[in-house]
């Protein structure tokens, strides 16, 4: 175990630098650069910048340079100082504005994800055990409708139901006096009564997956001989379905829990924008918009560290769960 | 309707006067109702240059938030924090109380712009005539032929730290950072020189005493004034020699500054950073307000300026409000539940003509009033002239292609059906209250003839038609239809875009097969840098005063309205990869001369009049297509906050701003200190 | 109900094993085609959802037939009009076949709403296969045929004509019903290729992985999570600008979502991958290599058939997921946009306060969209139950 671990460790640096350079042609393919949308944003307030001013800024930034010299500039600084670069259009090193958002953003993700699976395991192996039983197909009905509606859409409606027939301040995480307020109490409950908005929103949304594939899979466990052996050995049914085939129903949840790592900083990036969260998503997409290159392509080669961190931490967990799956 | 309120130039004067008169009962000798000749004429003798009404030791009021500060000896009291000869401003309702603050909301850092035109301040400002007056300078003269001007600061005047503000800053300005090649390579910023090329020449500043500087310019430069409404010329130097290797006092400090900020280079942090208020909070300004954080933050917040220099007619120190909050939004529909859930004060940025209805009925409930200004913004129709495509830029450029298609477009039908009715059909030309109005330009060809149209194009070579029954390039059997892709960037379901289909069917209507495209900014951007671009609709302003914009858009210096860009930028540089030169008799040579003569005229009434020659070849050639125009901006007010009034809106005259906001109050303050 | 856990079963009245029995005899003698039919059958919801399907791709074969309208038949005259009330009782109680009073339009001249009030004078009835705006059908011919609308009244252009809106309209006078129809063309059709080039390429691929694993399965991984670490939106946005503007913007789209199925895959495989593993361990696997089973046969004749519940659940999660991402990514500004129709761009321009409060009726795409994903799933896991290959 220990072995593999250390050889799939290893192969992950090549990966990333590949995953790096890939990144950073990627965001560099849209046409035009940083300082082309930020010209055109000054021509959009009606200011004058000629030419000449924009090739002066080109320079400066270093942006004339050939892509690879860029790289070697960002890779350098991120392998040797950690200095993931400076943001263009917000004037901060990525590193600072990065962490500014983490904090909220997991919190978000966080209960989002934990209040999720709550939801669906349970209702899962309800659905699975009891099917075509009332509540299988109430469940079923409620859940499927949570694939169906977009979250941004119910963000707004949620929103302006809340405003207009609750009186509640909406848009944020927190009211108007806490935003810039050190944390405190107060702050803390203010949070909780913005963040059920987007929790139950994206637990909406997101119960449905967890709910049908415990459920399908679980069904599959059931229809197995051992579970058959089980139940003729006289166990309980409670023990027979918790102890075994829910294990096994719930794999998928884990060969996939390792690439929820990047979502919990990304995830939920368009109920975010909807609701106003100041979370890393929204911020990812306007560093893209803008191509404020270091701060989409630091974003995005952390997210996909993240993924191939995720992916060994799948596997690892896969394998505990599993022991059939062989560790090679 | 009132809605439906038009301001002419007439109707927004009688409220100036209606103003003016006010900030006059307190100051004698009356303003001078500076008309725009007065600064060549005799040197301008502004309302502020006389102190205020007790002569002797005037009696200047403590604004409550500071008078604590006052008191425990952390604040000189206000007497001492104002300038000897303080401005006096002109209110538009009345003088008013002290405190509170106003929210407003904006979208990021590209979005300084709602709080940065409350708070640059600079040496001059439009008065409610739309003409300049001064602010913080006391008065200015500019000899005949427009080459040298002279200001006359305020002896007093202090940076919002509290030093003193000489022409010292202003020599140090232009020395230590206008004029260095470092920061500036080429010297980049047009407003400072003259000529172009070889004849290019940096202007020269001299200081013959503390409070007296003078701009001296190769060749005349009589548009400057307009400049100096926003543009700062000091820098405070006590506090920005620190981030100059030549000037630090620790060159190995400012290293480290800049390398813990996370900038590469000193210019850099300098430039991006260090000169502007809104990124660096310490930077002394003379703003009304001072930055408490920098714009990266959820909330940005600004506070009174506890020595901004200037006084109402009672003396009591502006601005009126304690602060303001701008609060980060990343979604516009956010905003709108804010606004009609009155959690926004005052706002006239970001808000959306479609949402007139919505804001409208929520009026009471939000405790506000939808107060509907002029604006300068006008929907047009950008038909590439120097389009690439050689086929497409002859049928531009035929004269009467562009009148048929004005004559195709039903003006009425599209400002009823998507804009409610509140623009006015027109073509894009200076608004009614511009002192460049142009009437012939505003209604010509603005008829809606179908018929007519399809005759003209019929008569232009265009009537042989493809099987669809779209006009062909011409009759031969083998000729492409012709067909152009119109881009723009509005968002889905905006009156803008649906504004875009309208046309398209219009102009299918004629015969001519065109789409409206949306097109992601980067891509908008890159078409028209390239030449890449056929068409586009698009709004456009500046039209409050035109002459004060450089006449931007009506030289088609603007490049992102790209109907002659590829001839402008052939006379720049015939070198560059896109320009095209453009036929002898085209009208953009006209129009550049004529721009070339209004740069070089001192007087105001020939620069007008060049102008208005400008705008009769407009009207003539209709270089741009308007579809709709002065399009209204709603500016949501609080009820209760007082001093503001349907006013212009538009760039060029800080937006809703041009009122001074420091003179915006709360009748009852306690209620809104946030 | 055969299908239920035993703990469940011993419950059940005798009556019920005396019918299995029956059942028994009759599936003795059924072929798996109709083993499935019978199982699927018993998904009330399923076929209830299959049927909603069938009606739905009508709708969208024939959208230009069912809608009376054309969906950019803009009209001041019906600007932001609530539904049409259709009724069968006239004002004077008399009963009628259904129609529609004539409206007149006025505004608050405070807020500028429009206000609809309904003319009792001018009734005009609703006819089915009447005349109405002219298109071509299928672009193969043209005819005025619609499925219903009211008559068409001469010598009046066609913004001013009565018209019945059983949706009402949108900010522009146009007829949401029509929108709302035409849109399910593109989003019923668009983004299907792109999931089934997902399932195929995710099968092959991930049970490579899954069943040789060894290096191969270390190549197939590396790969996978570098094709998965490419950032989406920028590919999108480089690719519409790569792509060239006189392109139709539906063919824009078509393209753009064919290439993103191609990263679209890995999540399949990934999950298949998963089963593999865990599978080969398996005793029939190792009986059916013993025997001599080619690898080919081992991965399609009996692993896959032994996971297929779980492909088909995870299927069923992804067509609906391209109707949804189309919405997405409308929202976002990167989808398609007017004058193309479909439910991502009707939703995105409806996505504002202004709609809600003035004209909520806009949001009836939204539940075109969420019904047809809740369709979709239900027929997915009718699917499921009825391909389950260990249920007796």
């Amino acid at each position: 175990m220990l072995g593999y671990v250390l050889r799939r460790i290893a192969i992950m640096i090549p990966t990333l630098i590949v995953i790096s350079i890939i990144t950073f042609i990627i965001i560099q393919l849209p046409p035009g650069d940083f300082l082309s949308s930020y010209a055109a944003s000054l021509r959009a307030q009606g200011e004058v910048i000629d030419e000449a001013e924009i090739r002066v800024m080109r320079e400066r930034y270093g942006l004339n340079q050939p892509i690879y010299v860029q790289y070697g500039k960002w890779i350098k600084g991120i392998v040797t100082r950690g200095d993931w670069g400076q943001s263009m259009s917000l004037q901060r090193p990525v590193k600072d504005l990065i962490w500014q958002r983490m904090t909220l953003s997991m919190v978000l993700s966080v209960v989002s994800l934990l209040v999720g699976w709550f939801i669906a395991i349970p209702l899962g192996v309800y659905s699975a055990t009891h099917q075509y039983s009332p509540l299988d197909y109430i469940v079923t009905f409620i859940s499927f409708m949570g694939i169906g509606t977009p979250s941004f859409l119910l963000g707004l409606v949620v929103m302006f139901v809340a405003m207009n027939y609750m009186g509640l301040n909406v848009g944020g995480l927190f009211s108007d006096q806490f935003i810039l307020a050190p944390w405190s109490w107060a702050k803390v409950v203010d949070l909780l009564k913005h963040l059920w908005i987007p929790v139950s929103i994206l637990a909406f949304n997101g119960t449905a997956g967890g709910l049908r594939t415990t459920r399908a899979n679980l069904l599959d466990e059931l229809n197995k001989p051992y579970v058959e052996t089980a139940y003729a050995k006289g166990l309980t049914e409670r023990r027979v379905i918790w102890k075994y085939p829910v294990r096994v129903a719930l794999n998928p949840f884990f060969s996939t829990v390792g690439w929820e790592l990047a979502n919990l900083i990304s995830g939920a990036t368009l109920l975010s924008i909807v609701l106003n969260l100041q979370t890393e998503g929204p911020m990812l997409l306007n560093a893209l918009t803008a191509q404020d290159m270091y701060l989409a392509g630091s974003f995005l080669f952390l997210l996909s560290v993240m993924t191939v961190v995720g992916t060994l931490l799948s596997d690892i967990l896969l394998a505990w769960v599993d022991p059939r799956i062989r560790m090679t | 309707m009132e809605s439906k309120r038009k301001f002419t130039r007439r109707e927004f004067l009688k409220i100036s006067a209606f103003t003016a008169a006010g900030a006059l009962a307190a100051c004698t000798p009356p303003a001078p109702t500076a008309s725009p000749e007065a600064p060549t004429a005799a040197p301008a003798v502004p309302a502020s240059a006389t102190p205020p009404p007790a002569a002797a030791g005037p009696a200047y009021q403590e604004p409550p938030m500071l008078a604590d500060l006052v008191e425990q000896g952390k604040l000189p009291p206000v007497l001492e924090r104002l300038p000897e000869n303080p401005w006096v401003a002109p209110v538009f309702e009345s003088n008013g109380k002290s405190g509170g603050i106003v929210r407003r909301a904006f979208t990021g850092p590209g979005d300084k712009w709602g709080m940065s035109k409350i708070c640059d301040r600079a040496l001059v400002w439009f008065d409610n005539d739309l003409v300049m007056q001064p602010r913080m300078c006391e008065s200015w003269e500019v000899n005949d032929d427009g080459t040298e001007w002279t200001f006359h600061l305020r002896k007093g005047t202090k940076w919002s730290d509290g030093v003193e503000h000489t022409s010292k800053d202003v020599l140090w300005w232009y020395e230590h950072e206008a004029t260095n090649e470092t920061l500036f390579p080429g010297l980049t910023e047009g407003r400072w020189f003259t000529g172009t090329g070889e004849t290019k020449k940096m202007m020269e500043v001299t200081a013959p005493d503390d409070y007296t500087f003078t701009f001296k310019y190769a060749e005349p430069k009589p548009l400057l004034i307009y400049t100096m409404g926003r543009q700062g010329v000091a820098a405070p130097a006590h506090y920005m020699k620190q981030w100059i290797p030549d000037t630090a006092d620790d060159p190995d400090k400012l290293a480290a500054a800049v390398t813990a900020a996370g900038f590469e280079s000193w210019d850099k942090y300098y430039i991006d950073n260090r000169r502007f208020w809104f990124w660096n909070p310490d930077l002394p300004h003379f703003g009304g307000w001072i930055a408490k954080n920098d714009l990266n933050e959820e909330k940005w917040v600004i506070e009174r300026n506890p020595y901004f220099f200037g006084v109402d007619s009672d003396g009591m120190q502006l601005p009126y409000l304690d602060g303001m909050h701008s609060r980060l939004f990343s979604d516009g529909q956010v905003f709108n539940l804010w606004l009609t859930n009155g959690e926004i004060d005052f706002q006239a940025r970001r808000v959306q003509v479609g949402d007139y209805t919505l804001l409208k009925e929520n009026e009471a409930s939000g405790d506000y009033k939808v107060v509907v200004c002029p604006a300068a913004r006008h929907m047009v129709v950008v038909l590439n002239q120097a389009s690439k495509n050689e086929q497409l830029r002859s049928f531009f450029m035929n004269r009467d292609v562009r009148i048929a298609l004005s004559l195709a477009l039903n003006r009425k039908g599209i400002n009823e059906l998507n804009y409610l009715g509140l623009g006015t059909p027109r073509q894009y030309s200076p608004l009614t209250m511009s002192p460049q109005y142009h009437e012939k330009l505003s209604n010509a060809y603005i008829e809606y003839n179908p018929r007519k149209a399809n005759e003209m194009l019929d008569a232009a070579g265009y009537a042989a038609k493809d099987a669809d029954g779209f006009r062909k390039y011409s009759d031969a059997e083998d000729a492409e239809t012709i067909f152009f892709v119109m881009e723009g960037q509005f968002g889905a379901g905006t009156p803008d875009e649906d504004a875009g289909q309208q046309i398209v069917k219009m102009f299918k209507a004629v015969g001519v097969k065109c789409e409206y495209k949306f097109v992601e900014t980067t891509l908008y951007n890159q078409h028209y840098t390239s030449n890449d671009m056929d068409a586009a609709f698009w709004f456009a302003d500046r039209t409050v005063v035109p002459l004060g914009a450089e006449g931007l858009i009506f030289r088609g210096i603007a490049s992102d309205r790209p109907f002659v860009d590829a001839y402008n930028k052939f006379f720049d540089d015939p070198e560059n990869p896109i320009a095209i030169e453009p036929p002898q008799d085209h009208y953009i040579r006209k129009i550049r001369d004529l721009w070339e003569q209004v740069l070089v005229t001192g007087n105001p009434d020939k620069q007008n009049e060049l102008f208005a020659q400008m705008l009769d070849i407009w009207a003539e050639e209709l270089p741009m297509i308007g579809v709709v125009g002065e399009l209204p901006a709603l500016t949501v007010v609080k009820n209760g906050l007082k001093n503001f009034g349907p006013s212009p809106n538009d760039d060029t005259t800080g937006d809703e701003y041009v009122l001074n906001p420091e003179t915006l109050f709360w009748e009852n303050p306690a209620e809104h200190m946030g | 109900m055969t299908n239920q856990p035993q703990a469940a079963q011993t419950n059940q009245p005798r009556i019920a094993l005396d019918e299995e029995a029956r059942v028994g005899e009759r599936i003795a003698v059924a072929t798996p085609a109709t083993l499935m039919w019978w199982k699927f059958r018993k998904h009330k919801l399923a076929v209830i959802s299959s049927i909603f399907l069938i009606f739905m791709y009508l709708l969208a074969i024939f959208c230009e037939f069912v809608s009376p309208y054309l969906p950019d038949d803009t009209s001041a005259l019906y600007k932001s009009a609530p539904p049409s009330k259709i009724r069968m009782i006239d004002a004077d109680g008399n009963f009628r076949r259904p129609f529609v009073y004539g409206t007149d339009l006025s505004r608050d001249p405070e807020t500028l709403r429009a206000i609809y009030t309904e003319n009792q004078e001018v009734i005009y009835p609703i006819k089915f296969f009447t005349q109405g705006p002219t298109y071509e059908f299928w672009g193969l011919w043209e005819t005025d045929m619609h499925l219903f609308g009211v008559a068409v009244l001469p010598d009046i252009p066609q913004e001013e004509q009565p018209r019945v809106m059983v949706l009402g309209a949108d900010r522009i006078g146009r007829d949401v019903f029509t929108m709302t129809v035409y849109g399910a063309r593109i989003s019923l059709s668009i983004g299907l290729i792109g999931v089934f080039i997902s399932l195929g390429v995710g099968i092959i691929i991930g049970g490579i992985s899954g069943f040789y694993g060894g290096i191969i399965d270390n190549l197939i991984q590396r790969i996978i999570e570098f094709i998965r670490s490419i950032p989406q939106i920028p590919l999108w946005m480089a690719l519409s600008a790569a792509l060239p503007l006189e392109w139709p913007v539906l063919r824009v789209y078509f393209a753009i979502s064919l290439i993103l199925s191609l990263v679209g895959w890995t999540n399949m495989a990934r999950v298949v991958r998963g089963r593999f593993l865990a599978m080969r361990e398996e005793d029939f696997v190792l009986s059916a290599r013993l025997t001599g089973s080619s690898e080919g046969r081992i991965i399609l004749v009996h692993m896959v058939p032994s996971f297929l519940s779980h492909i088909i659940a995870s299927l069923t999660l992804a067509v609906p997921y391209m109707i949804l991402s189309e919405t997405s990514l409308s929202f976002i500004g990167l989808g398609l946009r007017a004058p193309a129709i479909s439910w991502g761009v009707l939703l995105a321009e409806a996505q504002n306060v202004r709609s809600i409060a003035l004209t909520p009726w806009v949001f009836w795409p939204a539940v075109a969209v969420i019904s047809t994903v809740l369709a979709f799933n239900f027929l997915g896991d009718g699917m499921r139950d009825a391909a389950d290959p260990y249920a007796r």
